[in-house]
């Protein structure tokens, strides 16, 4: 593992220098957990393709900035939800919506596959997805997910139920 | 479940669509930059001009015509009043301050060369955008005000 992290500085610091082989081959290490990241916000993979180019844009233009090179991979995860909501915000298609009756559900999601789940979140409405992609796999709570996307966090629980009813309705099917 | 695991393979090609962002961006930048020196260095260098530099080609003349024996002849259809210097009866008057240069210089404020008002046409652009280029006669253009020629006032008093 420590080997592992002193290779990404290595890389980190010959990326920073605009080597093409580095910033190639930071790129198909952290190419398919970026991937994975905006294929959950978005609804095709060809959003998720877009979204993609514009994260790794943004992570080779403020590389210099990263503080501890070890951390690269956790970096860039966070760089791809960032532009992921910041295109939601662009997009405006978050809507608020205050629902302060609702409550929140658990949903087991272990049966299923993974790409049956993605495949079921890619179908969700984008706020919906991203309020569901925030709380239930980023694990941020409910205000920060409230506050990240400009929402009350009562309308943020009642987003995150509406989620979870709609996706335990197309996974049953 | 854990979602680090979930792993996507992009599809193949999209590195160079990165990197040939990557480059553009990098190109209007550095555009951008360079844009902006030369816009400053055109300002800086119309601030720094001395005023009275736009007047160069008027105050030239006014020293050629203080200059000549023959009195003012001058390109802008200036031409002293000569009855002034007769009587009635035709004979000359000699002034009494002939040699002065109050006595010949005009009350009337010259008038202003109309391509003067544009003093920048003094300093060629390509010397503006190349300041350290080798045919730049001075290569510090803070210098360029001491180029110019000393000041009407400096020669008139030369001349009294």
């Amino acid at each position: 593992m420590k080997k592992m992290s002193e290779e990404y500085t290595q890389l980190v610091k010959k990326c920073c220098k605009r080597d093409e082989r580095a910033m190639r081959s930071l790129y198909e290490e952290m190419a398919p957990m970026a991937m994975g990241v905006c294929m959950r916000y978005s609804r095709s993979r060809e959003e998720a393709q877009d979204l993609m180019q514009d994260g790794f844009i943004k992570v080779f233009e403020k590389l210099r900035s990263l503080k501890d090179p070890e951390k690269v991979g956790a970096w860039i995860h966070q760089i791809m939800v960032n532009v992921c909501i910041d295109s939601f915000h662009s997009r405006k298609e978050l809507r608020c919506l205050d629902d302060s009756d609702a409550e929140p559900v658990t949903m087991p999601l272990d049966p299923f596959a993974m790409e049956e789940i993605v495949a079921a979140i890619q179908q969700l409405p984008p706020h919906q997805r991203a309020v569901f992609n925030l709380v239930e796999i980023e694990g941020y709570s409910c205000e920060e997910t409230a506050q990240r996307l400009r929402q009350k966090a009562s309308a943020v629980r009642a987003t995150l139920c509406r989620a979870k009813a709609a996706l335990r309705g197309m996974l049953n099917n | 479940m854990d979602w680090k695991d979930y792993l996507e393979q992009p599809d193949s090609g999209l590195f160079e669509k990165i990197e040939r962002r990557l480059r553009r961006r990098r190109l209007m930048r550095r555009a951008g930059v360079a844009a902006t020196v030369a816009v400053v260095a055109a300002v800086a260098a119309l601030a720094l001009w001395p005023a009275s530099a736009g007047n160069e080609s008027d105050a030239s003349q006014q020293v050629a015509m203080l200059q000549s024996p023959e009195g003012i002849s001058r390109s802008d259809g200036f031409r002293p009043d000569k009855s002034a210097v007769s009587n009635e009866n035709g004979e000359a008057l000699k002034p009494a301050t002939s040699n002065t240069p109050e006595a010949v210089m005009p009350d009337r404020k010259p008038r202003k060369d109309p391509s003067s008002l544009f003093r920048l046409r003094r300093i060629p652009l390509w010397m503006l955008l190349m300041p350290s280029h080798p045919l730049v006669p001075s290569r510090n253009p803070f210098l360029w005000r001491q180029m110019k020629p000393r000041s009407v006032s400096f020669r008139r008093e030369k001349l009294t």
